[in-house]
């Protein structure tokens, strides 16, 4: 298979300054701290984990939205972390992002065509396409009436708005899209026809998605491959018939056992972790996760486990698997 | 059972009075919750279901809101007839409420002690030194570690599980707590802190023996917590029955659909795509008579567009209202 991108050690930090009234402190936030994967031609690769864990910064930073700190991004052997807006001009056409908020992402004072349109413009497509037949074509994919191009965003539903973003995203014909939280904000039963679309537009587009969610049911459902974070660093990383057959890291477990179950028959003792997730200012020694692991040893609390291969492409951070 | 219920809504209409017209949110509300039962108020946004709430403890916004018709019993008592100061006493007493967003809840410049301490001053007549150490013990019943260093910190310094926990607190110290009210209480929680609240919620209950009335959107959320399930559309209910009947034996489309939309439904194991709801909740300015399912209802037949159907009774206290319950394969 093809690797479109290689995601080599990458570390994304933000620099935190509280300011006092005599004295600023500084402290680093670790949001992604040594993270590597691949992402392969046509599958969606699902990133989970709760608030805090860095899913959110690490598909930014991917797209070069954030300037990394360390480490490599490799989109077809390039490492675009390193390139200066106008070299990352080409390659933003091929990558995408859509958001989580439908109705921050669009701006309201905007028609539809309009916020279509202005993709294709940057990327001084206009020129070489027929950009309204293109505006019409994309609301027609994306299940919208052509109709609707010359309405205004707050004219629309949530649902609908997602699909305009979507459209938006689709507009330069990536090859590659990041969905953050995409359905998120959506109510159950636009958020299973936002689902279908996307499912859809992968198979019709040949798109590869990476697909960040903290609903666990929505990524087993879209990925074929599933990493889960937990505080800026991948805990798992597994293809998801693996994962769901047999989940390793402590964490993973934990996380899919507190997961509402659809069944009031299986209504059984569950086995629910303590605590809250600390902050990532300032995580706790070793593995980050061992003061609310029921398995943690000596060696967790000082040292922090690599990933580390137990089977075909399963991959897990733990001092329970060396 | 007649006398079991304690909390029992009959016929409530609630509608807000808005610039582009009167939009009734909630219509011909029939809801009843035993005591120490768990009752799932499930919908979308705009069913109506947060208005019933707000309805139950009179906060209605009023103007634009407005209490149509109908009555509220609690513990016997119709609370849409006391004066404002009479429901005051019983907000925090015999009813509390809980929110999706914790933080709103609470008071930001006030020590989360004093405001769990308030309640013991004002409805136990305690002085404040006495109710601070009750207010302690409340935040230990909700296992907030180490409530004496907790009692002093204002809500910004906790978590928002911690934050919940506050709230929930805050609800059980009430003199004679009778229903809680949790509207979408976990919605804005990570899924481990969401174990961690609703197993709080359901220990708690148990140990009081009050009455829960979980509002929220996630069927996942109804199949861990409620005996008796309502589903509403659009601000009508359109099915009614307990528990394990609506997860397996729903008669509704529209409860069909909702649990066909849930990608965590046991049916997708192998299958991805998801059989949703096509189209867009309506307009509720532009709902008319009928049944306000019928533009996006694959069964739908003209009847449906004209007239809202009676109460179809499938036994064992299952209750529909689909002009074709029964007689539709799903």
């Amino acid at each position: 298979m093809e690797k479109i991108l290689e995601v080599k050690n990458l570390k994304k930090y933000f620099e935190i300054k509280k300011e006092g009234l005599k004295a600023t402190e500084s402290h680093i936030l670790k949001a992604v701290d040594g993270v590597s994967f691949d992402v392969y031609k046509g599958e969606t690769l699902g990133i989970v984990g709760e608030s805090g864990c860095g899913k959110s910064t690490l598909g930014k930073t991917i797209l070069n939205l954030h300037q990394k700190t360390e480490g490599e991004i490799l989109f077809h052997g390039v490492d675009i972390g390193n390139l200066s807006p106008a070299q990352m001009k080409p390659y933003r056409k091929r990558m995408q992002m859509i958001f989580q908020d439908p109705y921050s992402s669009l701006n309201p004072r905007k028609k539809i065509s309009y916020l279509l349109r202005q993709p294709m413009r940057v990327h001084n497509l206009d020129k070489e396409i027929d950009v309204e037949a293109r505006i019409d074509q994309l609301l027609t994919i994306v299940g919208l009436d052509v109709k609707y191009k010359n309405r205004y965003p707050h004219q629309f539903s949530g649902g609908q708005r997602q699909r305009i973003g979507i459209a938006r995203a689709l507009s330069l014909n990536p090859e590659f899209v990041v969905c953050d939280e995409a359905v998120s904000a959506l109510d159950v039963s636009v958020q299973a026809q936002i689902l279908n679309l996307l499912m859809d537009l992968q198979k019709e587009f040949g798109l590869t998605y990476i697909f960040i969610a903290h609903d666990l049911a929505v990524v087993e459902l879209i990925s074929d491959r599933i990493i889960v974070m937990y505080l800026g660093r991948i805990v798992e990383e597994a293809p998801k018939v693996s994962l769901i057959a047999n989940r390793l890291h402590p964490y993973t477990k934990a996380l899919f056992e507190a997961f509402p179950e659809m069944n009031p028959r299986n209504r059984r003792v569950k086995k629910i972790i303590v605590g809250d997730v600390p902050s990532p200012i300032d995580p706790p020694s070793g593995c980050h996760f061992h003061p609310r692991c029921p398995f943690a040893k000596d060696i967790c609390k000082s040292h922090y486990p690599d990933l580390k291969e137990v089977s075909p492409g399963h991959k897990v951070a733990c001092w329970l698997y060396e | 059972m007649e006398n079991n219920k304690f909390l029992d809504i009959k016929g409530l209409n609630v509608s807000f009075y808005t610039q582009k017209g009167v939009v009734r949110a909630v219509r011909d509300l029939d809801l009843w919750i035993n005591k120490g039962e768990t009752l799932a108020l499930v919908g979308e946004s705009g069913c109506g279901k947060s208005v019933t709430a707000s309805s139950i403890i009179r906060l209605i916004p009023s103007p634009p809101g407005k209490i149509e018709s109908g009555e509220i019993f609690l513990d016997g008592q119709d609370i849409l007839k006391l004066s404002e100061e009479e429901m005051q006493k019983i907000r925090g007493d015999k009813i509390s409420m809980i929110f999706q967003d914790p933080m709103t809840s609470l008071n930001p410049v006030f020590k989360i002690g004093d405001q769990i301490a308030e309640i013991f001053i004002t409805h136990y007549g305690l002085k404040k030194k006495e109710a601070l150490e009750r207010a302690v013990e409340m935040l230990d019943m909700v296992k907030i570690p180490s409530p004496e260093k907790r009692v002093k910190s204002y809500p910004h310094q906790l978590s928002g599980g911690m934050r919940q926990r506050v709230m929930i607190a805050m609800a059980l110290a009430s003199p004679h707590p009778g229903i809680m009210i949790a509207d979408e209480p976990t919605t804005a929680l990570d899924v481990t802190i969401q174990a961690q609240i609703l197993d709080l919620m359901k220990e708690l209950q148990e140990k009081i023996q009050m009455s829960l009335l979980l509002i929220t959107h996630d069927m996942g959320v109804v199949a861990e917590m409620a005996s008796r399930v309502a589903v509403m559309y659009a601000g009508r209910k359109v099915e009614s029955a307990d528990v394990y009947s609506i997860f397996e034996k729903p008669f509704h489309p529209y409860t069909v659909g909702l649990l066909n939309s849930m990608p965590s439904n046991e049916k997708y194991k192998h299958n991805a795509r998801l059989e949703a709801i096509e189209g867009n909740v309506p307009n509720l300015l532009e709902i008319g008579d009928g049944c306000p399912f019928e533009n996006r209802c694959k069964y739908a037949k003209d009847i449906c567009r004209n007239k809202f159907p009676e109460i179809k009774d499938m036994g064992n206290n299952h209750h529909v209202w689909c002009h074709f319950a029964g007689e539709l394969n799903f």
